[in-house]
């Protein structure tokens, strides 16, 4: 990536490298607090990501059909698909390897 | 004590004079000729922004020598930041605040690191998981804590002791809504019942 490109959201790859070469080393309490908040956000968006697949397989998709609690959920998931495509699949993609990356930082930084 | 071998790159020449007087303050540190870089233990590159120019450069000493980097420049993107560690950056001073002090520090610490990034280069990377989270989560009306906004409203008032009743008409909603935010809540995040719905939002820090 370039100064001048546009910048890429994600940099999953790069954590990973950085941890495996030891270049990235994070406290073991930090590291603990991210990996639970990614991992909290990775089951989050898995979860907008079958409601938007599972929406698209629908012959006949209404939202009058949905119960309340999750008619919300639905509309803002599939609409912000429709915005954005492919984002939501980006980052299930791309949030295992930070979490891959932090618990081989996490790793290091005990094991020192 | 051993010597630093330091190399220099500037995109002007008074820039370059005035970093290698700094360097030179102290007696282990070695400013090496152009020449000699590929002898560095430690390359210290200043620029005013991290061009495409300047990015390329880097990207050749890390494949080159792999020699860790200090980088002086006077503003720093995220997406530069990301871009400058992968090239084995691992200090980034802002030209004003530059000093000889913080200069050799940065250069010391480069060269006993091991190409192992300092804490507070780390912190920043930090926030770039943050702020990813932030941007996948907010569409959706969501944050880290899992609850969105409605969720939120709805556990504070529960907080404050309020029944289901109360809570719908604070605000503005059905009965029936409330308790659909209550049980989306509660079965969302696998909580027990609405007491600990209240204890993790607390404990999470969002009410």
């Amino acid at each position: 990536m370039g100064a001048n490109d546009v910048p890429e959201p994600f940099a999953g790859d790069l954590f990973m490298t950085l941890a495996v070469e030891g270049r990235l080393v994070v406290d073991a309490v930090r590291a603990d607090e991210l990996i639970a908040d990614l991992e909290r956000t990775l089951d989050m968006i898995t979860t907008r990501l079958r409601l938007v697949q599972t929406w698209q397989q629908m012959s006949e998709p209404a939202v009058d059909e949905l119960p309340e609690a999750l008619a919300q959920s639905v509309v803002d998931a599939v609409f912000v698909d429709q915005l954005a495509p492919g984002q939501l699949e980006h980052a299930v993609d791309e949030l295992p390897k930070y979490i891959r990356a932090l618990r081989a930082a996490r790793r290091l930084a005990t094991s020192d | 004590m051993e010597q630093v071998r330091v190399a220099l790159q500037t995109t002007d020449p008074l820039s370059h004079a005035g970093l290698a007087n700094y360097l030179q303050t102290r007696s282990e540190l070695t400013v090496l000729r152009s020449g000699q870089r590929a002898d560095a233990d430690v390359l210290v590159v200043a620029a005013e922004r991290l061009t495409a120019d300047i990015v390329a450069a880097l990207r050749r000493s890390a494949a080159d020598t792999g020699v860790p980097v200090v980088l002086v420049v006077n503003e720093i993107t995220e997406a530069e930041l990301l871009t400058a560690v992968e090239c084995r950056v691992v200090a980034i001073l802002p030209r004003p605040a530059v000093s000889a002090e913080r200069l050799v520090h940065s250069v010391m610490a480069a060269a006993g690191g091991g190409g192992v990034m300092p804490p507070n280069l780390v912190g920043e990377l930090l926030k770039h998981i943050e702020r990813l989270q932030r941007d996948v989560l907010t569409p959706y009306g969501l944050n880290a804590s899992g609850l969105t906004p409605r969720e939120i409203d709805v556990l504070r008032l529960m907080a404050d002791g309020l029944d289901t009743g109360e809570i719908a008409g604070k605000l503005c909603y059905s009965e029936r809504t409330v308790k659909n935010v209550i049980y989306g809540v509660t079965h969302r995040l696998k909580l027990r019942n609405r007491s600990h719905a209240v204890a993790y939002a607390l404990r999470s820090g969002m009410i």
